[in-house]
């Protein structure tokens, strides 16, 4: 506690290389946690959350993403049921879904009773370095697989919709579309479905939403889903 | 007239031989950026836990206008977002923030698992450490849902639904997380519950040990 004491122990940790923790090694922490915060603080001037439509159980258009630090738990699931299904183990699959992401756990948690090498460095724990190289490879190619099937699914999504949607009725570049729109008007006329080909051309987005929102002209009412909606508009724009 | 103020609360709290100890513990110079700057591998778990406070704290100010029910919720956060004082910045910071927590504890661990830090005796820290990073995941896992839209709604139906592979309980293991048979107003309050009360408390308890070891065990080194 008094001044001689601690000049004492000052003397004693100089001798030793060391520093006490305060306030010489807490002050250089505190630099270094300042500088996070700051990386915290700038990222999140410029980079915002987006919050999307309120949740809609009942929208059956909308493609789940999770959040980027899951996406390998999503896609090693998807790829391994794939798997799973062509090699005939479907009646198993809790061992895919269950005891693989159980021994992988388990298996991080005894680290320090698989790792019995009496060496530090990991060049001379041969097992350590290649299980962590299995880790790493692991990670980063159920990631990077997750984001680009994540990224494919959503591109293909507009045109899924309208396929199992709109060409019952429509056409585009020639393909769908059949007679089963078609609607007689009370003078005797035939008013068919448009063919969509160029329908960028002829409609705004606006318009192409408030059609596909509230349908004028004999289509009928479809309810779509704020996600099918999302999707359709920038598609049918883009036909020009 | 405050030195004596001092000692009588210390006399009776006996604290200062604790904070003496905590205080006047030696650091080696090998863990010192200022010494030598590729000492600066041994900050990321002390940087992990300032952002862990950083969002204690950021999380504290959401739930200040947060509701969870499946109608408030996405409004009170769309309120937020829009009409707050710096309620987007927050909101922006609580996010940012989980994803460099997980860059930092991929860090740390990477650090211990390299030096092979987890060596007798330190394999029960690493055990709690492992802890620690499911705690976490289960964080980042909870807060996805809370925004309830719906990428919020369909992520989490997703994940939910993996727990039902698990053999005997799966089946009630869902039902318990989700609330009922599906995801719903349950789910919402279910999972802020445990985003706000359960976790926090489990994550203090183990964060308590971790450190407690590390003061007990020491910092490893130099290799």
């Amino acid at each position: 506690m008094n001044d001689h004491g601690h000049e004492h122990k000052a003397k004693e940790y100089q001798q030793k290389g060391v520093v006490p923790f305060w306030p010489e090694h807490f002050l250089k922490e505190l630099v270094v946690g300042l500088m996070a915060v700051t990386v915290l603080f700038v990222f999140s001037i410029f980079v915002h959350p987006v919050l999307g439509h309120i949740a809609d159980p009942g929208d059956w258009a909308y493609v789940p993403a999770p959040d980027w630090y899951f996406y390998w738990v999503e896609n090693f699931f998807d790829v391994g049921g794939y798997y799973w299904s062509v090699l005939g183990l479907v009646q198993f699959d809790w061992v895919l879904m269950f005891l693989f992401p159980a021994l992988g756990i388990a298996a991080l948690y005894l680290v320090p009773f698989i790792d019995r090498y009496p060496e530090r460095r990991l060049l001379k724990r041969p097992l350590m370095l290649g299980l962590l190289m299995f880790g790493a490879l692991f990670l980063g190619y159920f990631t990077a697989n997750g984001v680009y099937a994540h990224s494919t699914l959503t591109a293909q999504e507009p045109y899924n919709i309208f396929q199992s949607g709109c060409a019952t009725c429509h056409y585009i570049q020639g393909l769908g579309g059949d007679q089963t729109g078609a609607i007689q008007t009370p003078t005797g006329q035939w008013i068919y479905p448009p063919d969509l080909s160029h329908i960028g051309s002829i409609l705004s987005p606006a318009q192409i939403q408030a059609q596909l929102v509230n349908p004028k002209g004999g289509m009928p009412q479809l309810s779509l889903p704020p996600a099918a909606i999302k999707d359709l508009v920038p598609f049918l724009s883009n036909l020009k | 007239m405050y030195t004596r103020l001092v000692r009588w609360i210390d006399d009776r709290l006996m604290v200062s031989p604790l904070w003496r100890d905590m205080a006047d513990h030696p650091v080696p110079a090998h863990v010192n950026p200022s010494e030598r700057v590729s000492a600066f591998v041994y900050c990321f778990g002390g940087v992990t836990f300032l952002l862990i406070i950083a969002q204690f704290v950021t999380g504290m100010f959401l739930a200040m206008y947060y509701v969870p029910d499946i109608i408030n919720s996405y409004n009170s956060t769309k309120y937020l977002m829009n009409h707050v004082m710096f309620g987007l910045q927050l909101l922006s910071m609580h996010n940012w923030g989980s994803s460099l927590i997980i860059i930092m504890v991929t860090l740390h661990m990477l650090r211990i698992y390299w030096m092979g830090v987890y060596k007798k005796p330190r394999e029960l820290n690493w055990i709690v450490g492992v802890t620690l990073l499911i705690l976490i995941l289960a964080f980042g896992f909870t807060g996805y849902l809370l925004p309830w839209d719906e990428k919020a709604y369909f992520a989490t139906q997703v994940g939910v639904s993996f727990t039902k592979y698990v053999p005997f309980i799966g089946p009630a293991l869902l039902k318990i997380l989700s609330g009922g048979n599906k995801i719903g107003a349950a789910t919402l309050t279910r999972f802020f519950a445990i985003h706000v009360l359960f976790l926090p408390a489990l994550l203090i308890s183990f964060l308590g040990l971790h450190f407690l070891m590390i003061r007990r065990q020491g910092i490893t080194g130099p290799y």
